[in-house]
């Protein structure tokens, strides 16, 4: 009973000194002397709108929960399948066949773990008629052999590279890009009319053949490099 | 498509009674803070944290335009300027013997309502605020925590400390509340 009567006192002293504090302070127009700064009033205007908008709520309560969870969510998915290299490989590939189907860019892969250290030199078994050397040199990553015909009007070069990464790409005007095949092996074929340019990985060395034959013979000069 | 149109139509009431709430009392706001700190600037920052705790909060006010709301409002009012000062204090030390545990008390059997009320108003300002939010305007611990923005275990505190120091003060009959 005690403490009822207790709250129920509080609750009357509260109600009684608020009346007192209401009674003690000043009226409308007492207060009509008072103005505000417009750094205040575009505050509240703000406050105002923003109150006004139906989302405003959800936005700041439901929608920041839900971004946070997703972002969480993003975070964690990518670290687990960032460590499985089976799934890695698959985002990889889906990742390359979505650019080489809408872009000009084409990828080439290869397993470098057995790849040579060291250039052991690779030309060509076929070679055109009238045909010789005209210039070679090797440094420590590539080599590079330039042959011309007699007349010197006719060329091909052959450039060999160690491999150093496990893919890479090319990319050309589109309508001059393609992929095409030798003997199994995926190749770029570039044909930039005044001249043509193949890249391939064979036996685990890259390719970039050059020339201004026809397309038949120089396919045929990559064709013996494999 | 109902619920939209109702949600829509809920929020335009709350946007008007904020409004209103607004334009009927952003004076007394300035000049509640203007009294206690007198300069403008500050006024205004208490005033737009007054503004922006009860439009956060805009559902434990059910008439726009009345004494209780009114009543409300400076009770915010005056909390945001204590807790105001109590930053440029830096600290607010209490008598530790008033707030020491009371198991029984029979301070209130024998008291006159004016004792009460002259007992209410001798107690410190951040914890007559937050026992008048709770027994008079019947906020929950965690709507009081949101308008102060301090924790629900700190109001819960606070209302049994101000209990405390009004029992107490009846007890001793003065109703004078120490703090240094």
């Amino acid at each position: 009973m005690c403490e009822q009567n207790s709250e129920q006192l509080i609750f009357c002293a509260i109600e009684e000194y608020n009346k007192k504090m209401l009674d003690a302070l000043p009226s409308v127009e007492e207060l009509d002397g008072i103005t505000l700064s417009r750094k205040f009033e575009r505050r509240m205007q703000k406050l105002i709108r923003q109150r006004s908008h139906f989302y405003y709520p959800l936005i700041n309560t439901s929608f920041k929960r839900v971004a946070c969870f997703v972002l969480i969510s993003i975070a964690v998915l990518s670290t687990i399948t960032a460590q499985s290299k089976s799934v890695r490989k698959f985002f990889t590939n889906f990742f390359v066949d979505r650019v080489t189907e809408y872009s000009s860019r084409i990828f080439l892969s290869t397993d470098i773990s057995n790849a040579p250290k060291e250039i052991v030199i690779n030309l060509p078994k076929y070679i055109p008629e009238d045909f010789v050397i005209e210039d070679s040199y090797q440094a420590d990553n590539h080599s590079k052999h330039i042959y011309k015909n007699l007349t010197k009007e006719y060329f091909f070069e052959v450039t060999q590279y160690l491999l150093d990464s496990e893919s890479f790409s090319h990319a050309g005007p589109q309508e001059l890009i393609e992929e095409i095949n030798i003997d199994g092996i995926k190749a770029i074929y570039i044909d930039y009319t005044e001249y043509r340019t193949l890249i391939f990985v064979s036996n685990g060395y890259k390719y970039k053949l050059k020339t201004n034959l026809s397309k038949k013979e120089f396919i045929k000069i990559a064709k013996s490099l494999i | 498509m109902l619920t939209l149109y109702l949600s829509v139509l809920d929020t335009n009431e709350k946007k008007s009674k904020f409004e209103l709430i607004y334009e009927n009392y952003n004076k007394l706001v300035i000049y509640l803070a203007l009294k206690e700190f007198n300069d403008i600037d500050t006024a205004e920052d208490i005033a737009g944290d007054v503004f922006e705790a009860i439009a956060r909060n805009i559902d434990c006010i059910t008439d726009a335009v009345c004494d209780k709301t009114k009543s409300f409002i400076c009770t915010v009012t005056k909390s945001k300027i204590c807790d105001k000062k109590n930053k440029e204090k830096k600290f607010v030390q209490l008598d530790e013997s008033i707030i020491t545990p009371i198991e029984k008390s029979n301070a209130f059997e024998t008291v006159y309502l004016k004792d009460v009320i002259n007992c209410l108003e001798q107690l410190p300002e951040q914890y007559k605020n937050i026992l008048i939010l709770k027994v008079y305007h019947g906020l929950s611990a965690e709507q009081i925590a949101k308008i102060c923005k301090i924790s629900k275990e700190t109001v819960r505190k606070r209302v049994e400390r101000a209990r405390k120091m009004l029992t107490k003060s009846l007890e001793r009959g003065d109703c004078n509340v120490r703090t240094k």
